[in-house]
């Protein structure tokens, strides 16, 4: 067996006609007589012989493929995002490429160069480095972008509104009688949203009146400095962060909630799990991943004139088990 | 940045050649490098393309290989973070090979199935993973007609290509697992979006280490944990996690009052806070070996169907006793 792939002309040959008539039948144009028809589709048949997608986009200048490019899959709320993006495209007759970078830049612009390269009909960036080289090679390419849940202000996005989210995570805080609050993000995150919600804490605090002490990097090992009379809560910046904080949190013997209070941003499913049971700022995944199709069809339709569109969307606090009151009131704390 | 830069159309070779003032099949030459091009004309050239960000056609290009540089992967769960990963390590890979990765989700439905890979098959893509496959006969006449290389992975297909866990293996190794704890009444969960020949082996290998010790298998869908049992061994690591879940929901904990054995070694699993005892499949090697049985493939290897069967490892956690 030879893999190559029958053509029109495997087809005419077979058959015993022009390459123009088979072209008719697979159009269903008219001129073709109904036994000739039969001929040519039986051949087509036999042959396995399959009208080339891409000979077609190129008449229509079209490809109906989408690029999601994507920073980690490993994180459950960005592959959640990328299936339901997938499910929406698909829906809609688009095909989904997607691209995993890691966040590196040179990935990420390698990656958008193979995307341009296959002329995807548009682009969902998921997570974006920001990265300005990148941007002036999107820009000068003219592809349509759609950041989700991501933000910039020269493309159409659609994410959630973080500082009202980051805002009830620490109002919650607040209420249970936390007045030493920590935030915990990381370097590998998306830009925009890494520096919006940590803004958007700041404000938070501010408004409460409270001091911005303690900011941590995800990478670094700050558990000590929460068991020596640091933070008695702690914001993280993703769900994907504070799952995997309770570990760290639990193996340097702090117990959460009872020692620490932690909160996430995303809802993914695993904290849903009672082991688990984050409180956290949930993102309503599917509404995120449809309205990001929508406005990335309508930018290919429309051509590039219009004013980005920019979508804000509520997030929800979902309260689980992984906050409670501090153990000592605040004023006691060292 | 400027919105008037995001003009309607994307830049063809033909505007390419206007504004450097030279014809198509120059801007072609200097392209490819071909021809006789003056160095003035080809910094011209350059230079236009550059001003108007034109991009060569792969499409173009790919009409005349008849191939595109694309490979598509069939799964059943992206959210499944097995399979998340599994399509991560793939299309690191297969990017470092300069091939882009169509992900189509089946969510463990056939006809979905059969419309993705029709569709990955009209857009021409060089070669197609499954990482869940329904078994379904016509998908692989297709593939075969269309002489696109398959290859299965983590899942057995006696028809492809294909590389696997022994699934049989891994789940009697947690039947007896169990059974060197105490437990006699085991009971096999799975679900609907266990892929079809994987699950019925799983359950095969779970039903004849049951039937070995002359015990009778018992096999539940998720959601509703009998009562009777004191050890599950479930599908997967999702299952296995869920079903914690709902046993403790309901006021039975783990392991002091159920063992709870998953498959699959996922890193949701590993959770200090579950500690799940599983049967761990070997994700590196899983895509190393299908990459390798699908390029021999594109290269034109032909030949029967080629297995690779890989070793499962029971990895003993907090969540059996």
């Amino acid at each position: 067996v030879s893999f190559r792939r029958p053509t029109i002309l495997d087809v005419a040959a077979l058959s015993g006609v022009s390459k123009s008539t088979v072209s008719n039948v697979m159009r269903g144009a008219a001129g073709a007589s109904a036994q000739t028809r039969e001929r040519v589709l039986a051949a087509v048949d036999e042959l396995g012989y399959r009208p080339n997608a891409a000979a077609r986009n190129l008449v229509q200048r079209r490809t109906n493929l989408l690029g999601v490019v994507v920073w980690d899959l490993a994180n459950a709320f960005d592959a959640e995002l990328v299936k339901r993006i997938e499910q929406h495209a698909s829906a809609r007759s688009y095909t989904t490429v997607v691209c995993n970078t890691g966040g590196h830049p040179e990935l990420e612009a390698s990656r958008l160069d193979a995307l341009l390269e296959q002329r995807v009909d548009g682009i969902a960036l998921v997570d974006f480095t920001g990265d300005r080289a990148v941007i002036s090679r999107l820009l000068a390419a003219r592809v349509p972008v759609v950041m989700v849940s991501c933000w910039a202000d020269y493309a159409d996005c659609v994410a959630v509104d973080d500082q009202a989210g980051i805002g009830a995570a620490v109002e919650h805080l607040v209420a249970l009688g936390h007045e030493r609050i920590g935030y915990v993000d990381q370097p590998s995150m998306e830009v925009t949203t890494r520096r919006g919600r940590a803004a958007a804490f700041e404000r938070a605090l501010e408004r409460h009146g409270l001091p911005l002490r303690w900011r941590f990097d995800d990478g670094e090992d700050f558990v000590g400095v929460l068991r020596d009379g640091g933070p008695t809560a702690l914001v993280a910046a993703t769900d994907h962060i504070a799952v995997r904080l309770i570990e760290r949190l639990e193996a340097g013997g702090l117990n959460v909630p009872a020692d620490v209070s932690l909160v996430g941003f995303d809802g993914i499913p695993v904290g849903a799990l009672a082991r688990i049971a984050l409180t956290t700022v949930a993102q309503p995944a599917d509404d995120l991943a449809r309205q990001a199709v929508a406005l990335l069809l309508n930018r290919i339709d429309r051509g590039y004139e219009a004013a980005p569109e920019q979508r804000r969307l509520e997030p929800a606090l979902v309260l689980r088990r992984s906050t409670a009151p501090p153990r000592r009131p605040a004023s006691a704390a060292r | 940045m400027p919105p008037d830069r995001w003009a309607t159309q994307r830049p063809t070779i033909v505007d390419v050649a206007a504004l450097s003032g030279v014809s198509k099949s120059t801007v072609s030459n200097v392209l490819r490098g071909a021809g006789r091009v003056s160095e003035s004309t080809r910094s011209r050239v350059l230079e236009s393309i550059e001003a108007l960000g034109y991009r060569p056609n792969s499409l173009a290009r790919d009409l005349v290989r008849r191939r595109s540089s694309t490979i598509g992967v069939v799964l059943g769960d992206l959210a499944n973070t097995f399979y998340a990963d599994l399509v991560k390590l793939l299309e690191l890979r297969l990017s470092e090979a300069a091939y882009t990765t169509i992900v189509c989700n089946t969510d463990g439905h056939e006809e979905l199935e059969r419309a993705r890979v029709e569709m990955l098959l009209e857009r021409a893509v060089s070669g197609v993973v499954m990482l869940q496959f329904s078994g379904d006969g016509v998908v692989l006449d297709e593939l075969a007609a269309a002489r696109v290389p398959v290859v299965v992975v983590s899942c057995w297909e006696e028809r492809a290509d294909c590389v696997a866990v022994d699934d049989r293996a891994g789940m009697a190794a947690a039947v007896e697992h169990l059974y060197a704890l105490g437990h006699r009444r085991i009971a096999h969960v799975t679900s609907g979006l266990v892929e079809d020949s994987t699950r019925a082996a799983r359950y095969a290998g779970y039903a004849a280490a049951m039937l070995a010790h002359g015990l009778e298998p018992a096999l539940l869908e998720p959601g509703a944990p009998g009562s009777e049992f004191t050890a599950f061994a479930a599908a997967n690591d999702v299952i296995a996690v869920r079903l914690i879940d709902a046993l403790e929901a309901g006021g039975r904990r783990v392991p002091d009052d159920v063992s709870v054995v998953g498959f699959d070694g996922t890193d949701l699993g590993a959770h200090s806070r579950i500690r799940l005892t599983t049967v761990a499949q070997p994700r590196g090697r899983l895509i190393a070996d299908g990459l390798r049985l699908l390029s021999e493939r594109m290269a034109g290897t032909d030949g029967p169907p080629r297995h690779i069967r890989l070793e499962p490892e029971l990895v003993v956690r907090g969540t059996t006793a």
